[in-house]
């Protein structure tokens, strides 16, 4: 018979939910790159049905050219390009990282995830970088050569 | 109401989020192609320019609009969104499909994914299910409104007079 001071059955420190709590519960896990790659993977999904719910409302002007023209006038801004390049890392990292889950369920591909996980990133610094640049450059870039 | 019954193991889930991601892929890069690159599907500065100036001729509210800076000038290098290149565009049948494909895939995507994070999160019955109503109501106004947008886009056609002109 276990005595009641045995580790198994000793009674648990109760956990006190709080701030300081949450945040030492967070900082104590062990990051590793698999759980980067899900919570981003999770983080950039919800970012872009909230995006996705804005754009289909927004884009109910276009029966109207008024409306629709001056729309896109307020979003050429350089506040909303900064959003827009935004979007498109969270988009092409999704993108990516959505086709890496999909060949290694789908096809078996690689079961070294730590470094398909840095060739995803990888390759999405580098779309970031080529599709981000006409986005950026007439309000960023383009000025200074003028 | 047992669990989400109808897809016990989420196995079905599970795949069609997979099948609806590759589709969203391909879309994704034809809508990034179509919005952002300077192809002919966008205006360019002198573009932009005559459009404006042909929009604000046929219509009083459109050149008040220009002159109240609301729809505002072309910058160095910039490829526009404008009202007459998307309606030109959407005036072929085959782009209303690809976006009405992209429209709905992205919904259920999307929605799919949110009702499996409610599935890990939210453990409380009543939460729960709020949650997923929220979800539902929504996924289906923005199926509505945005078939409706896309099917009824249509180049601008102004009436052949205004009312406001028989006004003293
Ligand atoms: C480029 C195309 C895309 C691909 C290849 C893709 C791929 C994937 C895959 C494979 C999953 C499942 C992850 C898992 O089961 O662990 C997923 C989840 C998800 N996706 Fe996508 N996706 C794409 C675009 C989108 C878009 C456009 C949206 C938003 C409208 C979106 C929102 C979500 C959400 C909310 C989840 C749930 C995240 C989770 O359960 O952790 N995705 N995606
Ligand atoms: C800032 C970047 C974006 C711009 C400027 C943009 C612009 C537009 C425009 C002008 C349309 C009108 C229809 C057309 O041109 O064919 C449209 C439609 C659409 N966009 Fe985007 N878009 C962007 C990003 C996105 C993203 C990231 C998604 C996916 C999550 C998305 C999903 C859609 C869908 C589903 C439609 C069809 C809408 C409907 O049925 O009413 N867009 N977009």
């Amino acid at each position: 018979m276990p005595s009641l001071e045995s580790p198994k059955t000793a009674a648990k420190l109760p956990y006190v939910a709080s701030f300081q709590n949450a945040i030492r519960k967070i900082l104590s896990y062990n990051w590793r790159p698999g759980m980067w790659a899900w919570i981003l993977h999770r983080l950039s999904g919800v970012g872009m049905v909230v995006y996705l719910t804005i754009h289909v409302f927004g884009l109910r002007a276009l029966y109207d050219p008024v409306k629709f023209d001056a729309l896109m006038s307020t979003y050429r801004s350089p506040l909303f390009k900064i959003g827009e390049f935004a979007l498109l890392a969270i988009v092409t990292y999704h993108s990516i990282n959505g086709f890496r889950i999909v060949m290694v369920d789908f096809l078996g591909w690689s079961p070294k995830q730590k470094k398909m996980f840095y060739a995803t990133l990888a390759l999405s610094a580098i779309i970031i970088l080529l599709g981000g640049y006409p986005i950026i450059a007439p309000y960023f870039i383009a000025p200074f050569f003028k | 109401m047992s669990d989400r019954s109808a897809k016990k193991s989420g196995a079905f889930g599970w795949f069609m989020q997979r099948i609806s991601g590759i589709v969203l892929l391909a879309t994704l890069i034809g809508h990034f192609w179509v919005q952002h690159m300077p192809t002919d599907y966008l205006a360019d500065e002198q573009e932009y320019l005559a459009i404006r100036e042909a929009y604000a001729a046929k219509n009083p509210e459109y050149r008040k609009a220009v002159e109240e800076g609301l729809i505002t000038d072309p910058k160095f290098g910039e490829h526009i969104i404008t009202y007459e290149k998307v309606t030109k565009r959407l005036s072929n049948p085959l782009w209303k499909v690809f976006d009405m494909l992209f429209l709905i895939f992205g919904l259920y995507h999307g929605f799919n994914g949110m009702l499996n994070i409610i599935d890990d999160y939210a453990k409380n019955k009543g939460v729960r299910l709020t949650l997923v109503a929220v979800c539902w109501v929504l996924a289906i106004s923005l199926f509505v409104i945005g078939a409706q947008t896309v099917l009824t886009a249509s180049p601008y056609n102004p009436p052949s007079f205004s009312l406001t002109e028989l006004l003293p």
